[in-house]
């Protein structure tokens, strides 16, 4: 970076010059030589799903439930909508594996190739810079997780599920699996049987946290499964704002992320959970993320995917309590081979309930972007509204967007505002921006940030930056 | 006949059933292969509608149908011919369009085609202009399942309006099928405008498919207003470079029926512009679905789709879907879609009451004028008004059950 850009120059080179450059090449896509402490191989069977549990000394009850979860499994077929998932062998994947015996509150303490990856992906510096606590999890378990101090003395509760469950069996029992249930849909029914790590939160009554909390997600070994299952519960008038980041190694072979996320906003509670997904481009992402808002509690997505092979997402909100509000902010972009159904449901079911969704999507380079989404008024929502928003660029002639938002509503007082708009780059714009002297290219991408600047603003400063830096280096090479 | 309809149509039983009232061979062909694919096809789509156990299969040669004012007449230069007994010489040029785009792909369309029992042929000749409407009206009988496919065929820098109106006979039960096929030429415009009030005794599966040709328009103006259970499909090709699709629809839904209603304009065209405009207004415990769909496949280079949805939900228990749905396969384009659904205006109630008028009236004049984007655009003030009519009497009986429900 120069001082350029406070100057008044006459051409704009300089202040071109402090754009950073673009990377041409996925980040992430490195991959680490780790031989796991413990891999029940390729494949799924009943007796895997008994070996895991086992591994786990988890208590009868979750056996049994992950028993019933894979009989469910077996007999669901893939969802009737959206992508082709035909290519996706699940036969040949890995359902669980560990890497480490144990789960470290020291990165000093972590095994060295692991703590190298979470490093060359910032995670450590992250959390001494601006993380009022910070998890990794590798594979299927979670190999570090660690809180400071001043937020483990207000009472909230962070740690991986699996710790949860042995450690806080009753407020477990009480919310694991009563809003996503394993008969939702396939992935949801392959998850509750084989779940393994993932984020578990509890924040007390009355506790407020505005910095966040993070979780890392790492796939490492080829054809993995991970298969995290995060429970949040947030108590009466508490706050939390949690952030999850994913990647993966490029391999020539799928990987699958099968995660189920259950957010419990009791009333007057307020969440945040913000995800960036930037998955290699061989993961299928298919997830299960819903969330309940009783009364005037808040609930807020926001979602940015970059990466992956194919995903399937739709976090939803119930909005069980009167004044429950609920929003979905998010981006999505699909490059080449890549196919993104991304969307939002909101689900109102009391009265004088709020929802907002805002989308913004990108396809290039003959990636599929699509917005499938729900927002219905039962019975009960008597004075509620929802506001809908999807903006869609379409870069070049080579890619394709849907959008396929249903509005369903069953009470007739309530209003609803939907809104579309899907196009090229606006070209008059583009005219304005070279006509300056600036590049097609770097035009290209300031109109891009501009029409992203809706999302990336919500983020927390290093994620902004971090997710300008991914969209550049997804914009390289659509123009030209 | 039960509901979810035969498991199977039997080529030959059909033939030997309604060969009969073929004048050309040709088309008990045509029915057999119908009757033929009929096992195998799938159920159309009607995404958020559950049609499939309503009572939408019903046999019978009996036409189904009466003309309230006579046979229908075409102006000077027009041709309106009954489709059953048109003799092959009449039928021969019909047939490169008759039934292309409505081919036996779907269950419902496949039993509509082995069924046929009435019909017309329209032609519209190469340089016609005339401002003088063509008025089809049509009653629906009572318990006489009617089958009814009308060919509307324009040619080339043409103009002509067209008015395609049904009503219904109280009575019987009845579960009836309308296709209709229409085909704008080059340089061509099409005023179209169809006002379906099919009785509560009526279940009903209704398709009209259009294809536009270069620089063709198509304005098409629907009023749906029937009091039984129905699905329509309105479907538009734009398949000429420059051609312009403006469908107008409103709707109306009472008691506890439910309208399910597709709205679809494809470009396939360069340059080719469609605008989708649908009003729909719920009422008592009725159920109003719009599906609109604007679908731009690859290659319709500087294609532009817009379309608007709007539902006024004027009961608690009334039932409202608004899906704009947008499927866009090429990058030069404009597309945009909007949805609303919601109460009457409050501020626009106060202001009619402040003025001393009661609380029903301010409601109907609110709801006339949120329809009336829609109504303007029916091309004879005469049916016009008679859709006016039908909608307040609606309104009044809507309002007086909501009254004794207060």
């Amino acid at each position: 970076m120069t001082d350029a850009k406070t100057k008044n120059t006459k051409n704009n080179e300089d202040l071109l010059s402090t754009v950073p450059t673009l990377d041409d090449d996925y980040d992430y896509g490195f991959s680490d030589d780790v031989t796991p402490v413990f891999s029940t191989g390729r494949g799924l069977t009943e007796d895997i799903v008994r070996i895991i549990s086992k591994e786990k000394h988890e208590p009868q009850w979750m056996l049994d439930f992950r028993l019933k979860a894979y009989k469910i499994y077996r007999r669901m077929p893939d969802p009737d909508f959206g992508p082709d998932l035909s290519a996706l062998d699940l036969d040949d994947m890995l359902y669980y594996q560990k890497a480490t015996d144990k789960k470290y509150r020291n990165w000093d303490d972590v095994p060295e190739t692991i703590k190298e990856t979470f490093q060359k992906l910032g995670v450590p510096e992250a959390e001494r810079r601006y993380l009022a606590g910070s998890a990794a999890q590798y594979e299927s378990e979670m190999v570090y997780h660690n809180m400071k101090d001043e937020f483990e003395k207000l009472g909230i509760i962070f740690m991986d599920t699996d710790s949860a469950l042995q450690q806080y069996p009753e407020i477990f029992k009480k919310y694991f699996a009563t809003l996503v249930k394993p008969t939702d849909n396939k992935f949801a029914a392959l998850n509750s049987a084989v779940w393994s790590g993932g984020t578990f939160i509890y924040v007390p009554a009355g506790v407020k946290t505005d910095i966040p909390i993070q979780s890392y997600f790492r796939i490492n070994a080829e054809n993995s499964g991970q298969f995290e299952r995060t429970l949040i519960i947030v108590e009466p008038g508490a706050s939390v704002n949690y952030v999850e980041g994913c990647t993966a190694p490029n391999y020539s072979s799928d990987s699958l992320h099968a995660a189920v996320v259950e957010v419990f906003v009791n009333d007057d509670a307020y969440c945040r959970y913000t995800t960036i997904q930037n998955w290699s481009k061989n993961v299928y992402s298919l997830e299960t993320k819903r969330a309940q808002a009783m009364k005037n509690a808040t609930m807020e997505w926001v979602d940015g995917n970059l990466g992956s092979k194919t995903t399937m997402k739709y976090p939803s909100v119930y909005l069980d309590g009167e004044g429950a509000r609920g929003t979905m902010l998010s981006i999505a972009v699909a490059g080449a081979g890549v196919d993104q159904d991304n969307g939002a449901r909101m689900i109102h079911h009391a009265k004088n309930t709020s929802s907002s969704i805002v989308s913004k999507s990108i396809a290039k380079d003959g990636g599929a972007v699509d917005y499938r989404g729900t927002v219905r008024f039962d019975r009960d929502s008597d004075g509620s509204f929802a506001h809908v928003e999807c903006d869609t660029i379409i870069m070049d002639e080579k890619s394709r967007s849907n959008t396929i938002p249903y509005n369903t509503i069953l009470n007739g007082n309530v209003s609803m505002e939907h809104e579309a708009k899907v196009s090229k780059i606006s070209e008059a714009q583009l005219y304005y921006l070279m006509s300056r002297g600036i590049p097609e290219n770097k035009a290209t991408e300031m109109i891009i940030m501009g029409f992203v600047e809706p999302f990336t603003k919500e983020l927390p400063m290093e994620y902004a930056v971090e997710l300008n830096r991914l969209i550049s280096y997804e914009m390289v090479g659509s123009v030209g | 006949m039960a509901a979810f309809g035969p498991k199977q149509l039997d080529p030959a039983a059909i033939a030997a059933a309604y060969g009969p009232l073929d004048a050309d061979p040709w088309l008990t062909t045509q029915r057999q292969a119908a009757a033929a694919a009929y096992a195998d096809a799938p159920w159309p789509e009607f995404a958020k509608v559950t049609f499939h156990p309503w009572k939408l299969f019903g046999d019978g040669t009996a036409a189904g149908v009466t003309y309230p004012e006579g046979a229908p007449a075409a102006p000077a230069g027009v041709t309106i011919q009954p489709l059953l007994t048109a003799p092959a010489a009449v039928l021969a040029p019909f047939k490169p369009y008759l039934f292309h785009q409505t081919a036996p792909t779907d269950r419902l369309t496949a039993y509509h085609l082995a069924h046929l029992n009435s019909g017309f042929l329209i032609r519209v000749p190469d340089h016609f202009h005339s401002d003088q409407p063509l008025v089809l009206n049509t009653q629906l009988l009572a318990g006489v399942n009617a089958h009814r496919h009308l060919l509307l065929l324009v040619g080339r820098d043409a103009q002509i309006t067209v008015v395609d109106h049904f009503t219904g006979e109280a009575g019987a039960d009845s579960a009836d099928s309308i296709v209709t096929e229409i085909v704008v030429g080059e340089d061509s415009r099409v005023d179209f405008a169809n006002v379906d009030a099919f009785g509560a005794n009526i279940t009903a599966f209704v398709r009209r498919q259009a294809q536009v040709a270069a620089n063709g328009i198509l304005n098409w103006t629907a009023g749906v207003l029937n009091d039984g259970n129905i699905i329509a499909d309105t479907s538009t090709n734009l398949v000429g470079t420059g051609s312009t699709a403006d469908v107008k629809v409103v709707a109306l839904a009472t008691g506890k029926q439910v309208q399910g209603l597709n709205t679809r304009v494809t470009n396939i065209g360069r340059q080719t512009t469609a605008n989708i405009l649908q009003h729909g207004v719920i009422l008592e415990n009725a159920t109003l679905v719009f599906n609109g769909i604007g679908h731009i496949v690859k290659g319709a280079r500087g294609a532009d789709a817009q379309q608007e949805n709007r539902v006024l939900m004027l009961s608690r228990t009334a039932h409202g879907d608004a899906n704009p749905i947008l499927l866009i396969d090429e990058n030069d384009v404009k597309a945009g879609h909007a949805a609303s659904v919601g109460r009457v205006d409050a501020s626009q109630m106060y202001y009619l009451m402040s003025r001393g008028l009661t609380k029903e009236l301010a409601q109907r004049l609110v709801i006339r004028g949120f329809l009336g984007a829609v109504l303007t655009a029916i091309p004879l003030p005469a049916i016009q008004q008679q859709l006016i009519d039908t909608i307040e009497r609606k309104l009044i009986h809507g309002q007086r059950i909501a009254h004794q429900q207060s």
